[in-house]
Order: C-alpha cells, then sequence, then structure tokens
C-alpha cells in the first residue's frame, strides 16, 4: 500500500492535480494513520492561513505599490522616492495613523499642498539615500511637532486618465508628467511664502525632485 | 511589501516591536540595494530575502542577549475568521519552538505569501526541499497544537 507520506509533498503544493487529490481521498479513507497525519497537517495549514499577522488596511494599501510599465531606471527611482515618504512618515502602523490624524491648529490658518513630483533617486548612491532619508523623516517630525504638518501620503505608480467626451485627448505627454508624481504634504502656512519656504526646506530636493506649491481653496 | 516583511518578522520573532525593526531594516538595506537588484525575482520575493536575512541576524542579536523565544502576547486580531487569543498564542509560540529551518519555511509560505519554487530560489534549495520541510513542519504544529486540545 502506498501511504501518503510518498507524495504528502506534492498533495501540499498549491499544484497538486485533481487525479492527485482524489487518489489522496481514496486512501485516507482507508487509512487510519495517514488519516490522522493529515488531519493534523491540515489543521495546522487552517491555522496559518487564518493567523495570518496583519496591519491597519490603510498602512497595506499605501505600501503595496505596484510599478506600472517603466523603465527600470524610474521604477527605481519611484521607489526610492516612495520608500522615502514613507520613511518619512514613520516606520510603525502606529506612526502612519498619526502621521494621517491632523494636527491641532496652532496660529497659521492656510492650507497649502505640496505634490512630489518625479526625483532621480536612483543616481544617488545608496548612503546618500540613507542620509536622505534620515533628513527626511526629521523634516517631517519637524513639520508635525510644529503644527504644521495636516496630512501626508504616498500615491501609487497606477493611475487612469479620464476625459469628458468633449475634451481633447490627453497628450503622452501629461501622462508622463503625472505618473511622476510620488507623493504629497498638506501643511498650514501664514501664507505663500511661508509655504515656499517649507518646501525648500525639504530633503526631497536632493533627491532632484520637484516640489509644486498649490494653495487650497478654503 | 512592508506588511509581508512586517508579518514575516513577527512570524519568526513573535514580537511586534521586532518585526518593526525587521520592516525598518529591510526597507533602509532595500533602498541601499536596488541598484543592484537584477530583476532575476520579482522584488517581492527579493524583498522579502532580504527581510529574513534581516530577521535572522535579529534573531541572533536577541538570542545573544537571552531575550529570545518568550511569546507573552499576541496584538489582537479584527479578522472576523480570527482565532481565539488562547490559540493564537498556542501557534505563535508552536511556530517560535520550531527549528528555524522549518519556521523560515512557514513565515515565507504563509506570511509572504510566496510560491514553493520562489521559497526554493530564495533558500537556494531544492524545491523537493522546501516542499519536505513545509509537511514536517505543519504536521509538527498540527500535532502540537492537537495534543494542546486534548488536554484541555
Amino acid at each position: 500500500m502506498i501511504h501518503l507520506d510518498d507524495y504528502i509533498d506534492d498533495l501540499l503544493s498549491p499544484d497538486a492535480t485533481a487525479e492527485l487529490r482524489a487518489r489522496a481521498q481514496t486512501h485516507l479513507a482507508s487509512c487510519p494513520r495517514c488519516r490522522e497525519q493529515w488531519q493534523a497537517t491540515l489543521k495546522a495549514d487552517d491555522l496559518l492561513r487564518r493567523d495570518r499577522v496583519r496591519v491597519q488596511p490603510a498602512r497595506a494599501a499605501v505600501l503595496s505599490a505596484r510599478s506600472s510599465p517603466h523603465t527600470r531606471s524610474v521604477r527605481h527611482a519611484g521607489l526610492v522616492a516612495a520608500l522615502l515618504i514613507l520613511l518619512a512618515g514613520g516606520f510603525g502602523a502606529g506612526w502612519w495613523a498619526r502621521s494621517t490624524v491632523t494636527t491641532p491648529m496652532t496660529g497659521p490658518d492656510e492650507e497649502y499642498l505640496l505634490l512630489l513630483v518625479g526625483s532621480r533617486a536612483s543616481t544617488i548612491s545608496p548612503d546618500s539615500v540613507r542620509t536622505i532619508a534620515r533628513r527626511f523623516r526629521s523634516w517631517t517630525d519637524r513639520l508635525r511637532e510644529r503644527g504644521r504638518l495636516v496630512s501626508q501620503g504616498q500615491l501609487e505608480r497606477a493611475a487612469s486618465y479620464i476625459a469628458g467626451a468633449a475634451s481633447a485627448p490627453l497628450s503622452r505627454s501629461i501622462e508622463d508628467a503625472f505618473s511622476g508624481l510620488n507623493g504629497y504634504f498638506i501643511v498650514r502656512a501664514a501664507d505663500h511664502t511661508q509655504a515656499r519656504q517649507i518646501a525648500e526646506s525639504s530633503p526631497y530636493l536632493d533627491l532632484r525632485g520637484t516640489i509644486i506649491v498649490r494653495p487650497i481653496v478654503r | 511589501l512592508w506588511p509581508l516583511w512586517y508579518a514575516l518578522g513577527h512570524r519568526l520573532l513573535g514580537d511586534a516591536s521586532l518585526a518593526e525593526d525587521v520592516a525598518q531594516e529591510t526597507a533602509l538595506k532595500l533602498i541601499a540595494a536596488l541598484p543592484e537588484f537584477a530583476f532575476r525575482s520579482s522584488i517581492q520575493t527579493w524583498s522579502c530575502a532580504i527581510a529574513l536575512n534581516v530577521a535572522r541576524d535579529l534573531r541572533a542579536r536577541e538570542r545573544r542577549a537571552g531575550r529570545l523565544n518568550i511569546v507573552m502576547a499576541v496584538a489582537p486580531s479584527s479578522a472576523p475568521d480570527a482565532l481565539e487569543p488562547a490559540l493564537r498564542l498556542a501557534l505563535q509560540r508552536a511556530v517560535a519552538a520550531l527549528p528555524a529551518e522549518l519556521a523560515e519555511v512557514i513565515a515565507l509560505r504563509y506570511e509572504c505569501d510566496l510560491r514553493f519554487d520562489d521559497i526554493a530560489a530564495l533558500l537556494q534549495l531544492p524545491r523537493g526541499t522546501v516542499s519536505t520541510r513545509l509537511r514536517r513542519a505543519l504536521q509538527v504544529l498540527g500535532r502540537s497544537l492537537g495534543a494542546r486540545n486534548e488536554n484541555e
């Protein structure tokens, strides 16, 4: 008699054939020893599937960015820039939760959108990227401590472009331009000049990226 | 990718804080190593290999400091089909008691959701060895948790 031991490894594979499964069922019906062994295996499998470690869904959504068809360097740059934004937001789930909560306003009453566009992170040495990552996080911490940070986020590469029926078709260059959006910050500042100063102090510029500052209409 | 690194760290080290360290260090190593990424595997598989090495280093460090394998609690879960806390704790302890080579296959399969072929490539082992380790690990866990149920 061929026991389950002889092919249980194949049976555990996600690619196990229907024929193999049927053969196992037939054997299990008549072999108590294999049945007990298989039940123990299935039980552990079930428990492990149900006990997968979970992090906050919001964080998972932010972190599971997929690259769309791009060149290798663009993918590198995007990923590095995205990781930096992530690092700036703090490493843990708790960190992220805090970073998206509105900080109590302490004076300035205008909000500005800082759009982080493009970067040439892939051309910068790994050591420099590490240094910039730390400075980026400190920069975000300072904004938060001073009550200037409203929220921040990282953008996925995937995008849809929807135009109205009467609109002119979007050109490839516009799509290319928007595909370079890596993330955003919403900050509080007294006026545009101060918002611009905040942007100018961002280590993101050291990645040779661009920051667009736009006031948000109240 | 972060949730995968975190989950792998949590499963192997049984501690949320250490899992954060695994994810954090993996992110930094990933940044540093990106220029060398050869696209021979998916970035998920590649980054999980980095996370596994980070977890191994942390485990060695914690073991030297005598701080490992004391799983006292598991994080609460809001999943609708979540296991009872006592069972989750028993499972985590059972995984922690596995030999490292078995626990690693469990973490890569169930937390990183890698296929057998990816795990084999990552661990530089034949595919058959991976499936054998997985089977051994599952049987040990199943027996361990089954015995626990019988004792209750």
